[in-house]
């Protein structure tokens, strides 16, 4: 099965990086793709907790829940979380399923995907 | 084997994280081929003068362990910059040069 990665680079709602990246990794994982997302700077926010569900407006909290039970498995800075407080509450400060991580594991997942995409 | 990772730094040093992130995540990945490429406003982040405090130790750490960072020389040109005005820890190259080195990565990762 082919694996697909992703290096992710933007926070929620302010460009349509994150729905990009979700719509591709949907995508893949529909036509049968493994999907390892690393969220890297400000995309560390797109799975914060508590996210507001506006009308019209894509919950980015929900979509990674989403992609996370179909599958996919998405890492998270650490180092990134920290500096912007994310790590205050412990792992309640993100989804349930998405993975602390360090930059080392950018290695693994390019050394574990087919292709990697850079979105940023 | 493992893969031949280019990193391509593309964004300046003020205003933005990018370089400094793109030559940590190099120092992550060197335990593959890795190298790195300066193309663009990221040539700045090479300058002698500017305040590599995010950086110094990514930067000598690549130094030591052998690890290229390329700078394309027209982006300098473009700048009015020459190869005088950079680290040491650096590698001024040609365009055609640096293209080739991205064609053949297995992985080009864009800061």
């Amino acid at each position: 099965m082919p694996t697909i990665g992703f290096l992710f680079f933007s926070g929620p709602y302010q460009s349509e990086s994150p729905e990009t990246t979700i719509e591709l990794a949907k995508a893949a994982l529909e036509k049968g793709m493994n999907v390892k997302i690393f969220c890297y700077m400000d995309a560390v926010n797109c799975v914060k907790v508590g996210q507001k569900k506006v009308a019209g407006v894509t919950n980015i909290e929900e979509q990674f829940r989403e992609l996370i039970a179909k599958g996919a498995e998405v890492r998270l800075c650490t180092l990134c979380m920290l500096v912007r407080g994310m790590l205050v509450g412990g792992t309640k400060a993100f989804i349930e399923g998405a993975k602390r991580a360090g930059t080392p594991d950018i290695a693994d997942i390019v050394e574990e995907s087919d292709r990697v995409l850079v979105i940023s | 084997m493992s893969k031949a990772i280019v990193i391509i730094l593309r964004k300046p040093p003020h205003g933005s994280l990018y370089p400094a992130e793109g030559l940590r995540v190099a120092v992550a990945v060197s335990a593959s081929e890795t190298k790195v490429v300066s193309i663009g406003d990221s040539v700045y982040a090479f300058l002698k003068e500017v305040d590599m405090t995010l950086y110094k130790h990514h930067l000598d750490f690549l130094k030591e362990t052998e690890i290229p960072v390329l700078i394309d020389k027209d982006s300098l040109e473009e700048r009015g910059l020459t190869e005088g005005d950079l680290v040491d820890a650096v590698t001024v190259e040609e365009r055609s040069e640096i293209l080739n080195t991205i064609a053949g990565a297995d992985a080009t990762l864009t800061f």
